[in-house]
């Protein structure tokens, strides 16, 4: 039953990909793929939406690589945001979470 | 019609010169409020002779019943709860307890939620495992204060002495006449008259519960919950509702720089799409902004959203990398760190110990995933607004957005929904302030509903951490030196530009206050800078310290060929009491006390004894199987697991049996206890195989649960006892969250028991195929 149903899903998101382009398509047998041993994927998993907009770019940037050592938090936050920063950190301190 | 224990502010009889602060505030509101620090102030005769943090927490404790309770003519009594249910019971549990004192009938008693208002009802914050360990003593004396009140009403009605009546199961008795007198007859006159003092009360003694701790009473809300009549987040639908998603930064510190809105309008339902604001990170908890789809309905919305086009500046975070950081958080616990806490010196010990063994842990970013992701609803005017959102922070988020909108606090209103689950994440308010900014701008009620993707994309994550021990052991097998680097970045980075190190809360759960009797004991925390929100999972720090500790006893116990039950209580030491303050400085003990809660070593102990007895250690296992322990003291309660696993041949992973001792002090609702450590251990499942956040150019590479899976029915354990101590009168502890801190080494240990791999990366995933 279980190998119909991964055969099932994996010609189902062949069929499917056709229309969805080959994004959607690599979703959708990772989906299928990961059924036979985590859980039984439902043919609309990969089809639904919700993953976010499909064209999302960014500008180059000159950051830095993330390291243990150097903060990159803004400090130029609003007068009220830095207040309401500062008062959660005062009453973190003093409750704790 | 109900009759409130109210009365006008100019009655008001205020106590408690310590508080002044709040009972400005509330007599300003027109509330009533009898206060007093909860022992301080009354008499052993009248409260448990025990302090609690309660009092320090912001606006304190509300000690009223004329806030809390209320009773109708039909003798409906009506019991408010203050702090948000997230499945925790805690919405049956306080007014369970305030039932009991007022010898209510629980079959007519009717709980309702407070809105978000601590200057009326006290601190609100629903984290920390507070709820209980703080409100035990003031609900049953709002109980008793009622009850009192009642019996007065009825005597004065009988015209006799107040101590010829009884109160008892909702009525009021005259023995002496055989007169008896329903509660809601008496509502109307005992409404009239003063709260009594609270050196006054008289509470029942334990022998006289009939609730508390009998584990007799099924949540109030179970009913709701099964049926699908509950109210969550996302079933609040006022008239003309618009319906919003949000596209946010993928990278933290990340803004908008252009969008093309012109296929998401073309989607059937969508009516516009907008800017939405946002602020740079840190930023506590305001929205990381983006652009929002606003729509008909939330498909459309999503469909509206799947469609935009968006440029994005990813900001100083772009590069972050979770791979590259993990490497480099290895290397800085291999350094000195900032000493945290110094006691003896290790440096020698270790120098001169016979065998020195190191382990190195690694436990990876997790996100909440609540089962119901953040929503909110919001109806907000130029000159008032009105929120429906499932926080746990209600008085936070009244805070929070008065000041984001600019309006005064009055003329904010937050309703507090069910929560399906919230595990910390639901204490930032950041979706609440989204849509209440959207409903003032689009002038018409907004809810924001964020999608399973939204929620791991941009979750406020528990944090990634590496540790670090060297354990130096002498001839005779002792451990004496015990050196423990840390490094993780904190939480308070959240609210602080230059966070670097761990906070002292951070640090005081389960790194400084290892309780172990080792004459020599270094803690470090070596720097570890931020790149994403960090915010508190539930047990939090805890986590993290307790697998690197307990795993390290176990390797300890193998290295010397010790048993590892026999060699935890070895290092736990004789049964004392661990003055932890001496040796390090701005020590935090969960808020409380340490004369109410002191690092018992004897109670560790005994909950490792008990939870091997009842898991029958030692007992003769199949092939394959194998046993582990671990105990840990964390929101000042004590908890040991012991987990029978069983490893098959491909690496496959079940656990047949599960034990678990708790001493939590004194307790109110047992069955909510046991059902906490089954939760606990489901999550501890989760976190231990599975759970794993990674980032690569700042972006969270998990989405949804089939990349972010948590522990399904089929890996749950078969077998879950849990076992409580009595109370014996102590201070009560925190639940919600003790029961996680455990589970992963305790796993793991028993994975080591059974196959030879030891576990010191987490989640385990594939590492025993």
């Amino acid at each position: 039953m279980r190998a119909l149903t991964k055969a099932g899903l994996v010609a189902l998101s062949a069929l499917l990909s056709l229309h969805a382009g080959a994004a959607l398509a690599c979703g959708f047998q990772r989906s299928a793929e990961a059924s036979s041993d985590m859980r039984v994927a439902q043919a609309g998993d990969a089809a639904r939406p919700g993953r976010g907009p499909q064209s999302e770019s960014s500008v180059p940037t000159p950051a830095p690589p993330a390291s243990t050592t150097q903060t990159t938090g803004a400090t130029n936050q609003p007068p009220v945001v830095k207040q309401m920063n500062e008062e959660e950190k005062q009453k973190v301190e003093k409750e704790g979470k | 019609m109900l009759h409130a224990f109210a009365k006008p502010a100019s009655e008001a009889v205020i106590e408690n010169v310590s508080r002044r602060h709040l009972l400005k505030g509330v007599a300003a509101a027109g509330g009533l409020v009898l206060a007093a620090p909860l022992a301080g102030g009354a008499n052993a005769a009248t409260a448990p002779a025990y302090k609690t943090g309660a009092g320090a927490m912001p606006h304190g404790v509300v000690v009223d019943p004329r806030i809390f309770v209320s009773i109708a003519q039909d003798g409906t009594v009506t019991i408010v709860a203050h702090r948000a249910e997230m499945g925790t019971g805690v919405r049956t549990s306080l007014p369970m307890i305030v039932a009991d004192e007022l010898e209510a009938d629980w079959a007519r008693v009717r709980v309702v939620e407070a809105e978000g208002n601590e200057i009326k009802y006290g601190n609100q914050d629903t984290d920390g495992s507070r709820s209980t360990r703080h409100y035990l003593v003031p609900m049953r004396q709002i109980g008793a204060a009622a009850r009192t009140m009642l019996e007065e009403a009825a005597a004065q009605k009988w015209n006799v002495k107040a101590d010829e009546v009884k109160a008892a199961n909702h009525e009021v008795v005259h023995a002496a006449s055989g007169r008896r007198i329903g509660y809601g007859e008496l509502a109307a006159d005992a409404a009239k008259l003063p709260v009594p003092k609270l050196d006054t009360l008289r509470l029942k003694d334990e022998s006289q519960f009939k609730y508390m701790g009998k584990g007799n009473i099924p949540i109030v809300d179970l009913h709701d919950i099964t049926t699908g009549k509950a109210r969550f987040g996302a079933d609040i639908r006022p008239p003309d509702l618009k319906y919003a998603v949000l596209v946010r930064p993928p990278v933290v510190g990340g803004k908008l720089v252009s969008f093309d809105a012109k296929d998401a309008l073309a989607v059937p339902g969508v009516e516009q799409v907008i800017e939405a604001q946002g602020w740079p990170w840190p930023s506590k908890f305001q929205p990381l902004g983006g652009v929002a789809v606003i729509a008909r309905n939330t498909g459309a919305a999503i469909k509206g959203r799947d469609a935009l086009k968006v440029v994005w500046d990813d900001g100083a975070n772009a590069k972050y990398d979770s791979e590259a950081y993990r490497a480099e958080l290895e290397e800085a616990v291999r350094k000195p760190g900032l000493v945290v806490r110094n006691e003896g010196d290790v440096d020698a010990a270790l120098k001169s110990a016979d065998k020195v063994i190191v382990g190195e842990y690694y436990l990876p970013h997790l996100a909440h995933v609540s089962m119901e992701p953040p929503a909110a609803t919001a109806d907000v005017t130029d000159t008032k607004a009105e929120i429906w959102a499932p926080v746990q922070s209600p008085g936070g988020t009244h805070e929070d957005i008065a000041k984001t909108l600019g309006l005064p606090p009055e003329a904010v209103t937050i309703h507090v929904t069910l929560l399906g689950g919230g595990f910390g994440r639901k204490s930032k308010c950041d979706y609440a302030i989204e849509a209440a900014l959207l409903s003032r701008k689009l002038k018409a009620p907004v809810r924001v509903q964020w999608t399973r993707e939204d929620d791991i994309h941009h979750d406020f994550y528990h944090t990634v951490s590496a540790e670090r021990i060297e354990a130096g052991v002498d001839k005779s097998g002792k451990v004496v030196a015990w050196r423990h680097r840390s490094a993780a970045p904190s939480f308070m980075s959240t609210f602080e530009p230059d966070a670097k190190n761990e906070s002292a809360i951070e640090l005081g759960m389960g790194l400084v206050d290892v309780p172990f009797a080792i004459p020599n004991i270094r803690c470090e925390n070596p720097e570890a800078a931020a790149h994403t929100r960090i915010g508190w999972f539930r047990s939090v720090s805890n986590v993290p310290h307790a697998f690197a500790v307990q795993t390290m006893v176990a390797e300890i116990a193998h290295a010397l060929g010790r048993d590892p039950k026999d060699m935890l209580l070895d290092m736990i030491g004789p049964a004392r009491m661990v003055d932890i303050g001496k040796s390090t400085k701005d020590w935090w003990n969960y808020g409380e006390p340490f004369e109410s809660y002191p690092v018992d070593a004897g109670r560790l102990r005994r909950v490792t004894e008990l939870a091997a007895e009842k898991g029958e250690w030692g007992r003769k296992l199949p092939a394959g199987h194998g046993l582990g322990i671990a105990a840990h003291r964390s929101f000042v309660s004590y908890i040991a697991t012991v987990i029978e696993v069983a490893v098959d041949d491909k690496g496959n992973i079940s656990i047949p049996r599960v034990d678990t001792a708790v001493d939590c002090g004194t307790y109110v609702n047992p069955e909510r206890i046991r059902s906490q450590m089954e939760g606990a251990a489901i999550m501890g499942i989760s976190l231990a195989k599975h759970g794993e956040i990674t980032f690569k150019n700042g972006r969270v590479q998990q989405g949804n649960f089939d990349d972010f899976p948590v522990a399904r029915i089929d890996e749950a354990p078969a077998v879950i006892n849990v076992h409580l101590t009595p109370g014996e009168g102590r201070p009560p502890g925190g639940i919600g969250e003790p029961g996680v801190p455990p589970f992963a080494p305790a796993l793991c240990n028993a994975i080591f028991a059974a196959t030879g791999k030891r576990i010191r990366r987490l989640p385990i995933g594939n590492q025993l195929a």
